[in-house]
């Protein structure tokens, strides 16, 4: 049985990385017993796969893993028995069970929304995002094994935009690629915004990112990997709807 | 604590994961709802400290204590450090976030003479005043504990106390006549007092220190009424009753010892003669295999780690290990969680444990010869022959291991070439053996690594009075070394000497060393074990400044009738016993494992000494 499972990183944990918080689900998954598929071989491996990684500092509400089961559970069952184990800032929010044969939810992802609060006192925020995404072109130099390349970044951002401000800030919201295809990362998109507005990295604060979700193309509409639950549809898939 | 500062600085440091706390099974108290707070401080980084048993177990101790909440404090990195500094953050505790400046206690443990300006430097950060005497009452007791602490005197002008042995019981006792003294609301030195009444505590400013004209110690006496003349280590004498967590804090970050530690016994039967942890943790004190399985079944349901290391100072001694490991094996094989078994003697290398062993998975292996020769071996009491080495060696390539570690040391008692060529002729042995067992096969992919460290002497070992190379001699046999071990598929690696000689010399310190550790931190000096931090010729200028010649604590050889600068402290271990040993050192008389026989080392005088 193979479920998709969304979970939540809260301010508390946001230093952890990645890494780290693999490590840390994998032994919740050990102290909730239960029942993952471990990978054949020398070294057995649980089978838990996890969607596009989150930055250091970060925070997120729409965070995704993917479960191999040796054996039923329900998804509810699932998340009630994780979130008794899990530290603090760290909670399964639903859990679906979805066909075994779909490939990865790092292949299958292609998008990611977040919510971006930058203090950037005398930077006319409205101006800097319409004159940032005119253009044609947003060139970067991206480093990887085979040595440094430029790339375009512009059409990696599918949306940003102005949604509010508080105390903290201007809030923003970013759709950017995510996955294994191409991605970009939200850290850097506001460098990028900072620097082409002229400011220098001394004159804001560093900004609060939160990842809000992921999203995957599927039927011709965006949804998120929750909406690959084998649910009846009815919403319900959290709620112990799971069906053979 | 202003939280926004913190995360600002956070953003900004390596590894912040170190100082964010919020671990599973971290304990959450109410500070308000205690009477005390301690601070349980490990003068090394976050990944390091957290790797050590002895704070798992105090922490979780003192934590069951409703009167008492104990948080953790670690060294912060120079980074963190620098930017604390900068916006005026105190070093804070990771559970609370408080000022561990606002505690009733800061206790740090010491397990390594070169963290000794990380306490100080700790001390700095946290706005505590360096020395006792600086202190009033509105400041946390600075205490401390380890295996350094059996010699604190080059850190006696910074401590208000320090507990000797096993600190199971006598942590309780000390908190207890805390509680009553801040209840009853009595002066500092009232507690004081109080506290160097509960054997096994050591209060450093009751006890004056008077020299000879050619700068031994004459005499160490207290200087007031109802202080003990000599302080006994205190020994937990039933580890099965002893307290043991059941669950242990599971770090986010990989810290260097991350697993369950499950403690099989303490102590050390072996007697080798350079060892200080065989001495001063005596007698040996095994937990039975019942009380053993229940601890780690708890434990791994507790914490979900995937590995469990049976940690002792000498696994392969504990008296029912086959069955142990059976047990273990049958209970959590199935649960895909592996073993590792530190320390095994090369000589009780159990072929069939290691196969049952690598049926979950195959760790690297070390073997410690320690020396080149079976004389100087049987100098050292390393009741250990060449034949075990290659046969435990053998054994290892059959089963399919391709690399080995080899530890060995330097600068032994009576040491001579020959002993120098005998590492390379073993590591040499070491490779045709594996030529032998594969014929050829996989050769390449044979790695025998060769490390060898400079023999440091220690307090409370038959090697006290032993003066220890110089950095230019360790150089020579050093260099001497990397020629003969030019070997194809040998790796060889050394201890820097400098390093060496350092810990020689605050291991044999006295108290007058206190000022250079002063200026040595007040010159920079911290994380002295990190190569990347170690500044050598600033701790030469602090020696040079305070008028201190470090060659007279390392390399001086002591008479037997020179007052040792621990001699107010009874580890249990007799200095007529150590003094035997060294004697038959120099002769090249084994001593056999004292479970064959008693041969009178002292331990049983101590209440609860009994050996098993």
């Amino acid at each position: 049985m193979r479920l998709v499972v969304k979970y939540e990183k809260q301010d508390r944990v946001k230093y952890i990385s990645h890494l780290d918080l693999m490590r840390t689900l994998h032994r919740a998954l050990r102290r909730a017993r239960i029942p993952v598929a471990f990978s054949q071989g020398y070294n057995p491996q649980p089978k838990v796969a996890f969607a596009p990684p989150l930055s250091v500092g970060m925070t997120s509400q729409g965070e995704y893993m993917d479960v191999m089961l040796t054996s039923a559970m329900s998804p509810q069952e699932f998340c009630q028995r994780m979130n008794s184990v899990l530290p603090q800032g760290i909670a399964m929010l639903r859990a679906v069970a979805i066909d075994e044969s779909l490939p990865s939810l790092m292949s299958m992802i292609e998008r990611a929304l977040y919510r971006i609060t930058l203090k950037a006192p005398g930077l006319r925020m409205e101006e800097i995002l319409k004159d940032f995404l005119f253009q044609p072109d947003i060139a970067i130099t991206k480093s990887s094994k085979k040595g440094e390349r430029l790339v375009n970044i512009r059409p990696m951002i599918h949306r940003l935009e102005i949604v509010g401000q508080n105390e903290e800030g201007v809030i923003m919201e970013a759709m950017l690629s995510a996955g294994s295809r191409e991605s970009l990362n939200p850290g850097q998109l506001v460098h990028l915004l900072l620097e082409f507005a002229g400011a220098g990295e001394g004159s804001c604060c560093l900004p609060n990112i939160h990842r809000l979700d992921m999203f995957l193309y599927r039927g011709n509409e965006w949804i998120t990997p929750l909406e690959l639950g084998e649910d009846d549809g009815c919403g319900q898939a959290d709620c112990g709807g799971y069906s053979l | 604590m202003d939280k926004s500062i913190l995360d600002e600085i956070l953003r900004q440091v390596t590894k912040p994961v170190r100082y964010m706390g919020n671990e599973y099974n971290m304990v959450e108290k109410d500070p308000s709802k205690v009477l005390i707070r301690f601070a349980f401080a490990f003068p090394d980084v976050y990944e390091v400290g957290m790797s050590h048993l002895g704070m798992k177990i105090l922490y979780h101790l003192m934590n069951d204590r409703e009167d008492t909440y104990c948080e953790r404090v670690f060294a912060p990195w120079t980074d963190m450090e620098q930017l604390m500094r900068k916006k005026g953050l105190p070093l804070f505790a990771l559970e609370s976030k408080d000022p561990i400046a606002e505690f009733d206690f800061v206790g740090f443990t010491l397990q390594y003479e070169m963290c000794y300006t990380n306490v100080i430097n700790m001390l700095d950060l946290a706005g505590i005043p360096l020395r006792w005497w600086q202190r009033n009452e509105h400041h946390p007791f600075v205490i401390a504990g380890g295996p350094c602490a059996y010699n604190v005197e080059p850190l006696a002008d910074f401590f208000d106390l320090v507990v000797m042995g096993d600190g199971e019981e006598v942590i309780n006792e000390l908190l207890d006549a805390y509680r009553e003294w801040k209840v009853q609301g009595g002066r500092r030195q009232d507690f004081l007092i109080a506290a160097a009444h509960i054997p096994g505590v050591y209060v450093p400013c009751f006890y004056s220190v008077e020299y000879n004209d050619d700068g031994t110690v004459r005499s160490i006496k207290p200087n007031r009424d109802g202080v003990p003349p000599v302080v006994q280590k205190r020994v937990v004498a039933d580890l099965d009753k002893a307290y043991y967590p059941e669950t242990m804090i599971v770090p986010y970050m990989d810290i260097v010892h991350d697993r369950v530690m499950l403690e099989v016994f303490r102590g050390c039967t072996r007697g080798c003669r350079f060892c200080q942890a065989g001495m001063i943790y005596r007698p040996v004190r095994e937990r039975s295999v019942p009380r053993l399985m229940d601890l780690a079944d708890r434990l791994i349901s507790n914490t979900g780690y995937e590995e469990l290391s049976l940690s002792s100072l000498s696994t392969s001694d504990y008296s029912d290990l086959e069955n142990l490991v059976k047990q273990l094996m049958e209970r959590f094989a199935p649960q895909k969680v592996s073993f590792s078994l530190p320390s095994l003697r090369i000589d009780s290398f159990a072929r069939e444990l290691i196969e049952e062993m690598i049926k979950v998975r195959k760790a690297g292996l070390t073997f410690a010869p320690e020396a080149g020769t079976q004389r100087l071996r049987d100098v050292i009491n390393k009741g250990v022959t060449e034949e075990d080495l290659l046969n435990s060696v053998r054994q290892a390539f059959e089963l399919g291991w391709d690399t080995v570690k080899l530890y060995f040391m330097i600068g032994l008692p009576t040491e001579t070439q020959e002993d120098l060529e005998g590492i390379a002729d073993l590591a040499r042995k070491v490779k045709s053996c594996y030529f032998g067992v594969t014929g050829g096969r996989r050769a390449g992919r044979l790695r025998v690594t060769v490390s060898v460290a400079s023999f440091v002497p220690k307090p409370f070992t038959p090697f006290q009075w032993v003066g220890q190379d110089t950095v230019e001699r360790m150089n020579q046999k050093l260099d001497f070394l990397k020629d003969k071990l030019r070997i194809k598929s040998v790796e060889f690696n050394w201890h820097d000497p400098r390093l060496s000689f350092l810990e020689g010399v605050f291991a044999r310190g006295d108290r007058r060393l206190g000022e250079v550790l002063l200026k040595a931190w007040e010159m920079g000096c911290k994380f002295d074990g990190w190569a990347e931090h170690f500044k050598y010729d600033v701790w030469l200028k602090a020696f040079q400044d305070a008028g201190i010649d470090p060659g007279f604590y390392a390399n001086r050889e002591r008479a037997k009738e020179e007052v040792l600068p621990w001699s107010h402290i009874d580890v249990g271990v007799t200095p007529s016993f150590l003094w035997r040993e060294y004697q038959k050192a120099l002769k090249g008389e084994l001593t056999p494992d004292c479970r064959t026989r008693c041969w009178g080392c002292g331990i049983t005088r101590l209440e609860g000494g009994l050996c098993q």
